[in-house]
């Protein structure tokens, strides 16, 4: 099939300008693999980010038809156009072309402090999670963020409010506040309970989960934390 | 150069239908504001006399503003159904049927009601007068 293939270029001095490349595609052929056919055959120029090619690293999201996805994940019929545009993810600097630069995102994900902290440290006894306990139920499908950015870029918070922490850094801290070996309860809690900042700047508006390439329900997640922030200063105040 | 408009509509009525709920829910707010201080302005009719409000409330009786009355009422069934379905999921239920929840209560049980109302008041209130 052919398709018209439109991306934002970068041009010097900030601006940006659309160039648009015609590529007759096969079947099984992903976004991915139509912008290293449009850079080997078209255009030795065109600057974008991938690595593991499999929706692994998260590492190729963008823009596709004003949606972010992955682009080794999206197949170019999947679609259902054959005019496609391409954009890098907003809220994110551009390096060049559809390549960003994730400071915003992780500069936020490091205020949630994403990394685990054990009440014991000497534990030498590995974790157990049952099946059917309130962690794993809480849980499910949540653990499974590659910090692509997606969440983030299809958010309409970041855009106007830079300090929000955004849906991928909540769903992160839940994950921790849910863990009970976790000793950094209360600092997440606050963290997340920033009035500007925090869960409360959320409007439902489920963009975030819609597009997360591994499906997680980061709306859910952030619902979660509200109710459990609400919870935690009504046993304070009783 | 933007993405075409159909992709835009199937983007906003399917994967980020949550997006357009939000929208609404801001404009048709925004709308009944408006309403609001229309509502204000006329019962204040009512400190200029009688006949002065009596006057105000027969411009409202006119078939333009029976039409308006059912954009009205469109826009209250609206901002309501969507008002309740954010509680619901505020409440930590359905989150993974959302799209649905907007389809089936506010655009399905809201074009229902819409319907039962804005009938009877083209008829009574446009069409017979």
């Amino acid at each position: 099939m052919n398709y018209t293939v439109s991306i934002q270029r970068s041009r010097q001095g900030g601006k940006a300008a659309w160039k648009s490349y015609a590529l007759e595609a096969a079947e099984e052929m992903t976004v991915l693999d139509a912008l290293f056919a449009i850079r080997q055959q078209q255009d030795a120029t065109l600057a974008f980010r991938c690595s593991c090619r499999v929706g692994m690293c998260g590492t190729c999201a963008i823009r596709i038809n004003g949606v972010a996805r992955l682009a080794c994940k999206t197949r170019l019929s999947a679609l259902k156009s054959q005019q496609v545009t391409l954009t890098a993810l907003p809220h994110f600097p551009v390096v060049r072309d559809l390549a960003v630069a994730l400071d915003p995102f992780f500069e936020q994900w490091r205020r949630i402090r994403p990394r685990f902290r054990p009440q014991n440290p000497e534990a030498s006894e590995l974790a157990r999670i049952p099946a059917g306990s309130d962690y794993s139920r809480l849980t499910s499908g949540k653990r499974d963020c590659i910090t692509c950015g997606a969440c983030f870029a299809a958010c309409s918070i970041p855009g106007m409010n830079k300090r929000y922490l955004g849906p991928a850094a909540i769903n992160r801290a839940l994950l921790r506040i849910l863990d009970p070996r976790d000793a950094a309860h209360q600092q997440r809690l606050d963290s997340v309970n920033d009035l500007h900042a925090g869960v409360w700047r959320c409007h439902t508006q489920f963009s975030c989960g819609a597009v997360c390439p591994k499906g997680i329900n980061l709306t859910h997640s952030i619902t979660l934390l509200k109710r459990g922030v609400v919870g935690n200063q009504a046993e304070s105040n009783a | 150069m933007s993405t075409p408009a159909r992709v835009v509509v199937r983007n906003y009525t399917g994967q980020l239908v949550g997006m357009t709920a939000w929208l609404l829910q801001r404009v048709t707010g925004l709308l009944l504001l408006f309403y609001l201080f229309l509502h204000v302005e006329t019962i204040h009719q009512l400190s200029a006399g009688q006949a002065a409000f009596d006057q105000q409330l027969a411009f409202y009786g006119t078939p333009f503003f029976k039409l308006l009355e059912i954009g009205l009422l469109a826009t209250v069934i609206l901002h309501a159904f969507n008002g309740i379905r954010l509680t619901v999921l505020d409440l930590g239920i359905a989150h993974g049927r959302q799209r649905k929840l907007f389809w089936v209560l506010v655009m399905g049980a809201g074009t229902a009601l819409f319907i039962a109302g804005a009938v009877p008041i083209f008829i009574f209130s446009v069409l017979q007068r």
